[in-house]
């Protein structure tokens, strides 16, 4: 990015955000938790389930395409479907080791091998997923977000993994939506923060792949699938 | 917020505890003191940002993601402040909760 260009996304960025630091800085001090707290408002760091779903759908809405997706890949499971408790019945089918983080609404599970989402190919570790999380509608209790994320992985093993992420995505939905960065090792490894991104938006789904370079923590592979039906 | 703009050139000067348009803020260890964010979090966190800063519209280039990413990561011991394992918290399946601990946890 020209330096002229990043100045005048950065007074942009500014501009916005003094606006809302100003607005969530005074909500932050204690003379207004009393004022917060009788309007039955929480601080929006610890928002309710419900807050944390208002939130993904906002988001959810901003970034939906005009085309419906003519399949929801989503690592084998069903969104706007499957359930908490379904999704609670595969973990202990599958012997994977899982947390309920918020009640209801967000489920964790830890070390998930590729095989027990149906997924055969790597070995190593970058066969299995550190951390995979799930998001259910808070009032159904229906999976309607799910990341899987990949830590501490080489570059070659990152760029390896992410081509094959990509190949399936486009398989079952054609071209990406967008792309940056390049997914090969030699430009992941480039340097910190170094990142490539694949990413999907339908009217009704949304689906990413990205992997980054986290200084002094190896590459970061993220695996993004979200419903994007109100 | 006021860090990231810092840190890619704005206008706006993050000086920890208060900045120049007088508004006085927190610092990022008191700010994020009570949150309980672990390193795997904050990681994600910068993962996250950086592919959105990556993706269009923005399409910010490697270079200056590299700077921002420096500065991010430079937050770090004031923002994690929870050090403990998936592992050793109640989990959901009890015969994958025995493996793991059998096999001394992992986080």
């Amino acid at each position: 990015m020209k330096r002229a260009q990043l100045i005048r996304v950065a007074v942009y960025v500014a501009s916005v955000l003094a606006a809302l630091t100003l607005v969530a800085g005074a909500l932050h001090t204690k003379a207004a938790r009393p004022l917060l707290a009788r309007l039955g408002l929480k601080c929006p760091i610890k928002g309710s389930a419900a807050d944390v779903e208002a939130a993904r759908l906002k988001s959810a809405r901003a970034q939906r395409g005009t085309e419906a997706a003519a399949s929801r890949p989503a690592l084998g499971f069903a969104l706007d479907t499957m359930t908490l408790a379904d999704v609670k019945e595969w973990a202990e089918n599958k012997r994977i080791s899982c947390e309920e983080i918020r009640k209801n609404s967000f489920l964790r599970c830890s070390n998930v091998p590729l095989t027990a989402l149906g997924t055969p190919g790597a070995n190593g570790p970058a066969a299995t997923i550190s951390q995979l999380d799930f998001g259910f509608s808070p009032g159904n209790q229906h999976l309607v977000n799910i990341s899987a994320w990949r830590n501490g992985m080489s570059a070659t093993d990152a760029a390896s993994q992410m081509n094959a992420v990509a190949a399936s995505m486009k398989a079952e939905l054609g071209a990406p939506s967008a792309e940056a960065g390049s997914r090969t090792a030699a430009y992941l490894a480039a340097g910190p923060m170094h990142t490539a991104v694949v990413e999907y938006r339908f009217s009704d789904y949304s689906a990413d792949v990205s992997a980054t370079n986290i200084p002094g923590r190896g590459l970061l592979l993220r695996e993004h699938y979200m419903s994007a039906r109100d | 917020m006021l860090l990231l703009d810092n840190a890619s050139g704005g206008p706006q000067k993050y000086l920890g505890v208060k900045v120049t348009s007088g508004f006085a803020c927190e610092s990022m260890a008191v700010a994020h003191a009570d949150l309980g964010i672990n390193s795997g979090t904050f990681d994600k966190f910068v993962s996250i940002a950086a592919g959105v800063l990556a993706a269009k519209p923005f399409s910010v280039g490697a270079d200056d993601l590299g700077t921002i990413g420096t500065v991010l990561v430079s937050t770090k011991d004031d923002i994690v402040t929870d050090t403990t394992t998936t592992a050793e918290k109640a989990c959901t399946a009890p015969a994958a909760c025995a493996a793991a601990a059998g096999a001394g946890g992992a986080g």
